[in-house]
């Protein structure tokens, strides 16, 4: 824990879940939040839990959206945390939190990628499909929070904003605007999506997936921006060949989108694919800067921006192949 | 001193720190791989893209500014030299990268 302090930590989420927390060890310390592993004494007895709490330099998105959004997705079958309590500001830290129940099963990526074999891989991107298609036909009137609306143009102009907030020129991504912009989908679908649909974010277990985490970046935009997010090659951890996350091939991933009833759109998943690919080198770039400028002494952050260049160098092989198809 | 890190450090680490002392070894190898790197290439690519000679940070400043204005037949020019240079810098962060 570079930045909180645990026992501070402990008594905040012991005033939100009403009973006392104990932290049992750390799931991940990432960049955006630490994910903790705790333990709740209920009158009944000791019952194991997850914690999260925004460390977030960078964006903070409001948890309340978060555990609306979780629980619209449970009620339509999506496997997802059951969210147990969340404050927008956790008592004596000031940060975002929420405490959701435990689902078992690996979700570091490499760990998951060396669990499957080739069919559970397939099996897996199938199931992916389905798990997308179903949120993404989820009705959204149910949500009692805003969400962000993100199409392809507004998409493009927070890519813009973001490119100029980082005051460096980044020819590659100026480039990409270009193309994204002149290429723009021009029938705008807009639904649910998870935002952040990619291995890392997936609890798989030994029948499948068995939970989708981390629902902070939930937003109505084009549904292809999820599977096209899925399939980035920084997902990938080196399975290159295997296009879905480094486990499975995009036919069973969009056979599982169609049979569920999704519609998939081949132009809009690769206007997407670019987008997205271009928005995650400014992503990373942005979390450099916040440790050049001062605003965070975490080295991961720091180390963010040595990726920059591979996801300039996907995103501009994206469009290269695009070009001269 | 990567070497000294993944192979003496790590092991006599846990947790947090280790994740760290991972992360920052692997900063000593893309460091060593940065100053052993051709640097000059993209400099000249950007030279003849723009039309005139200068450094580095200048070339690509000018090139972002130039690319402002959409123009698919430059855009086409400026695609090859930016992907070469982004090979380049991609296979000093994880080598072989920028060669698949």
């Amino acid at each position: 824990m570079a930045t909180l302090d645990p026992a501070a930590i402990e008594r905040g989420l012991s005033v939100l879940v009403g009973d006392p927390v104990t932290i049992a060890g750390a799931a991940s310390l990432g960049a955006q939040r630490h994910t903790l592993f705790v333990d709740i004494d209920r009158p009944r007895g000791r019952s194991a839990a997850v914690a999260q709490i925004s460390t977030s330099v960078v964006a903070a998105s409001p948890v309340s959206r978060e555990a609306d959004v979780i629980r619209l997705a449970a009620a339509h079958g999506l496997p997802v945390p059951t969210v147990i309590a969340w404050t927008d500001e956790l008592d004596g830290i000031g940060a975002p939190a929420m405490v959701t129940s435990v689902v078992d099963g690996l979700t570091i990526p490499r760990q998951v990628l060396r669990s499957l074999d080739q069919s559970a891989g397939e099996a897996l991107a199938a199931e992916c499909g389905a798990v997308l298609a179903r949120l993404h036909q989820a009705p959204v009137e149910g949500l009692t929070s805003p969400l962000d609306r993100f199409e392809a143009s507004t998409y493009c102009d927070s890519l813009e904003r973001l490119m100029h907030e980082l005051d460096q020129p980044r020819p590659a991504v100026q480039l990409a605007l270009n193309w994204l912009r002149r290429h723009a989908p021009d029938r705008a679908r807009v639904a649910l999506i998870h935002g952040d649909f990619r291995n890392g974010n997936l609890v798989v277990d030994t029948n499948g997936l068995a939970g989708v985490l981390d629902w902070e970046l939930c937003q109505l935009s084009d549904p292809m921006a999820d599977p096209a997010w899925l399939c980035l090659r920084t997902w990938r951890f080196g399975n290159d060949d295997r296009l879905v996350g480094g486990f499975g091939s995009l036919e069973a991933l969009r056979d599982g989108y169609e049979t569920a009833g999704g519609k998939w759109d081949e132009t809009a998943f690769l206007w997407w694919s670019i987008a997205r690919s271009a928005m995650w080198a400014l992503g990373l770039a942005s979390q450099s800067a916040a440790f050049e400028r001062g605003h965070s002494d975490s080295i991961v952050l720091a180390a963010s921006g040595r990726r920059v260049p591979e996801l300039e160098y996907d995103t501009l092989m994206l469009i290269k192949a695009a070009t001269s198809r | 001193m990567a070497h000294t890190l993944r192979h003496d450090v790590v092991s006599a680490t846990n947790g947090p720190a280790q994740y760290q002392v991972r992360v920052v070894a692997n900063l000593c190898g893309i460091i060593a791989r940065d100053l052993a790197a051709d640097s000059d290439q993209t400099r000249r690519d950007l030279a003849q893209l723009v039309g005139h000679d200068g450094d580095l940070a200048a070339l690509a400043n000018e090139l972002a500014a130039q690319l402002t204005r959409p123009d698919e037949q430059f855009e086409q020019a400026a695609l090859e030299v930016l992907l070469a240079d982004a090979s380049r810098r991609a296979n000093v962060a994880k080598p072989g990268y920028g060669d698949a």
